[in-house]
């Protein structure tokens, strides 16, 4: 692997050990997986689950970040565990634990977005630059939306980028490998009317198992097609798959042709999708074992301001059922802008709450809050996965869209 | 009997083989507090693989597999070296990050040739993973 002078020095320890660490990996990963030199990241998204005394050792030489770095969504929020009701015990267990790691990120300069959405709250990687970002949402968003270049790779490795502001050159950020091998040609029966949120992501967790690691066309998907509703069509894919880069033939920059998105060759191979998938990816997510529901939540991954609004105006003058709990995830910055927009109020008055809490990964502690959950309502395929898998089943989801989940947390029942 | 593979991270380690014929996640299947595999329905279930040099076929999941891997070596709780078929990006970073000396990419399909029991020696600098006593 070719390194440049700067990057010897790193990894010879000219700045200290941490650093040298943190370079090795870089080298090591690289070695392994194909790449004859380093690329400049402009974007780092760290997930903040990493065990503290390993950051602690990373840092030990205090160097600050070399590129701009953001945290990814975690499962806990100081912020609001009051108005989710959690136990007073666990909330301040955990912020001393959360305190702990935001006093090293203040050290070396991340920023505590705490987001899985980075892209709504200021962390945005320009077309055909260089990011590493935890989070496999994120990976295949900004691969396939904006055009950016990160590859699927683990926790680890994006602190190592944050700290040396390189990484290794492999997959899909080397243009020959991301062109589309798989069409998904959107059959007619589809082509009718328009999907909801929870169809696309049933119709993509159908469609991500089939594929695997293979990237992705989609043709036939409406040009109207907004921001948040490809968040839907994207997210699921490395969920139910590996997929890391999704074209939409019209839509997406690198797919302005069919032929643009498959560098003028064959596919490996074409799937007309129709109704059949999307009702299978339904029936697979919906596990529900009863119709009583629990907690409702929306925001996997993390709401736009958009999605706030129309949660809020649906909510306005109505009451969340006392039995059941209704949580709407985003980001700190969002959730400010809706404060100001006046509709945190409306939410509030409703009894929903807002929080920056990734839902997947807080299932695992629910219990231990104090916090009853049988039977979640989602609109979303990830946390629809994790959550009953994580909970090993003890947690079913009802899956269904917006209005369903939204009808739940009124009466407290599925479809009633 | 003598196998010759790629070295995914340093260091030696000898021990009890256990062998996975599937794609392993530390995050959510194993329990790094105890070593054990802690998914219900598992062939591993209730099985441990601390100390011992485990076997599979490859990396899958989570991206923070490797934190994981990270607090079961330092409870003292993770394989002494591991073994696959062929490693994804995930849990190679898992070895690197756990300092836990792993091979890949054997001579030999290592799924067919190890059996759980085995007594094995894993050398990740040089490659070499050695069957000193079979079961």
């Amino acid at each position: 692997m070719h390194l440049t002078d700067e990057e010897k020095r790193m990894l010879d320890g000219d700045r200290g050990a941490g650093v040298q660490k943190a370079m090795r990996m870089i080298v090591k990963v690289g070695e392994l997986f194909g790449a004859e030199k380093t690329v400049p990241v402009s974007s780092v998204q760290h997930i903040p689950l990493e065990p503290v005394d390993w950051l602690a050792e990373m840092v030990q030489d205090g160097p600050k970040v070399m590129t701009f770095t953001g945290t990814h969504s975690y499962y806990f929020d100081p912020k609001s565990w009051k108005a989710m009701g959690i136990a007073d015990q666990c909330a301040r267990e955990e912020e001393v634990a959360i305190k702990r790691h935001d006093e090293l990120y203040r050290v070396m300069d991340i920023v505590p977005l705490y987001t899985c959405a980075p892209y709504y709250a200021g962390n945005v990687p320009r077309y055909g630059s260089y990011f590493l970002w935890g989070g496999s949402a994120g990976q295949v968003l900004c691969n396939s939306l904006l055009g950016a270049r990160g590859d699927r790779v683990g926790g680890p490795l994006c602190l190592a980028a944050a700290i040396t502001g390189r990484a290794p050159y492999t997959g899909v950020m080397r243009p020959e490998n991301r062109y589309g091998q798989l069409l998904f040609e959107i059959g007619d029966d589809l082509k009718r009317y328009n999907l909801t949120y929870a169809e696309y992501g049933a119709l993509s967790y159908c469609l991500g198992a089939i594929a695997g690691t293979k990237n992705i066309v989609f043709d036939g998907i409406p040009k109207t097609i907004s921001q948040e509703e490809l968040k839907y069509l994207f997210s699921p894919l490395p969920v139910s798959g590996s997929v890391v880069l999704c074209h939409v033939v019209g839509v997406t920059p690198e797919a302005a042709t069919l032929e643009a998105a498959l560098n003028n060759k064959k596919p490996e191979q074409k799937i007309v999708v129709g109704r059949k998938h999307l009702r299978q990816g339904w029936e697979q997510l919906h596990t529900a074992t009863s119709r009583d529901v629990d907690l409702v939540h929306f925001g996997c991954p993390h709401c736009s301001i958009k999605e706030i609004q129309y949660i809020a105006h649906w909510l306005d003058g109505k009451k969340v059922s006392p039995n059941v709990k209704l949580w709407i995830g985003t980001s700190s910055q969002t959730r400010l802008l809706a404060q100001n927009a006046g509709l945190a109020d409306v939410l509030e008055k409703a009894g929903a709450v807002l929080t920056n809490i990734c839902i997947s990964e807080a299932s695992l502690y629910l219990k231990s809050w104090g916090i009853n959950a049988r039977v979640l309502a989602l609109d979303s395929p990830r946390s629809a996965h994790y959550v009953y898998r994580v909970s090993g089943g003890s947690i079913s989801i009802a899956y269904g869209n917006r209005e369903m989940c939204l009808n739940a947390a009124i009466t407290g029942k599925w479809g009633g | 009997m003598r196998l010759k593979g790629r070295s995914i991270n340093s260091g030696k380690a000898e021990g009890e083989a256990i062998v996975y014929n599937g794609p392993f996640s530390m995050k959510g299947d194993l329990d790094p507090k105890s070593g054990e595999v802690s998914v219900k329905g598992h062939p591993l279930e209730g099985k441990s693989l601390a100390g011992k040099i485990f076997v599979f076929a490859t990396g899958r999941g989570s991206t923070v597999g490797p934190y994981i891997a990270y607090e079961a070596k330092k409870a003292g709780m993770a394989p002494a070296a591991m073994i696959c078929q062929e490693c994804e990006p995930i849990i190679a970073l898992g070895a690197i990050m756990a300092d836990i000396p792993m091979v890949d990419r054997l001579d030999k399909d290592p799924l067919a040739t190890i059996k759980t029991g085995d007594w094995v020696r894993v050398d990740g600098d040089s490659g070499i993973v050695e069957i000193i006593r079979q079961s």
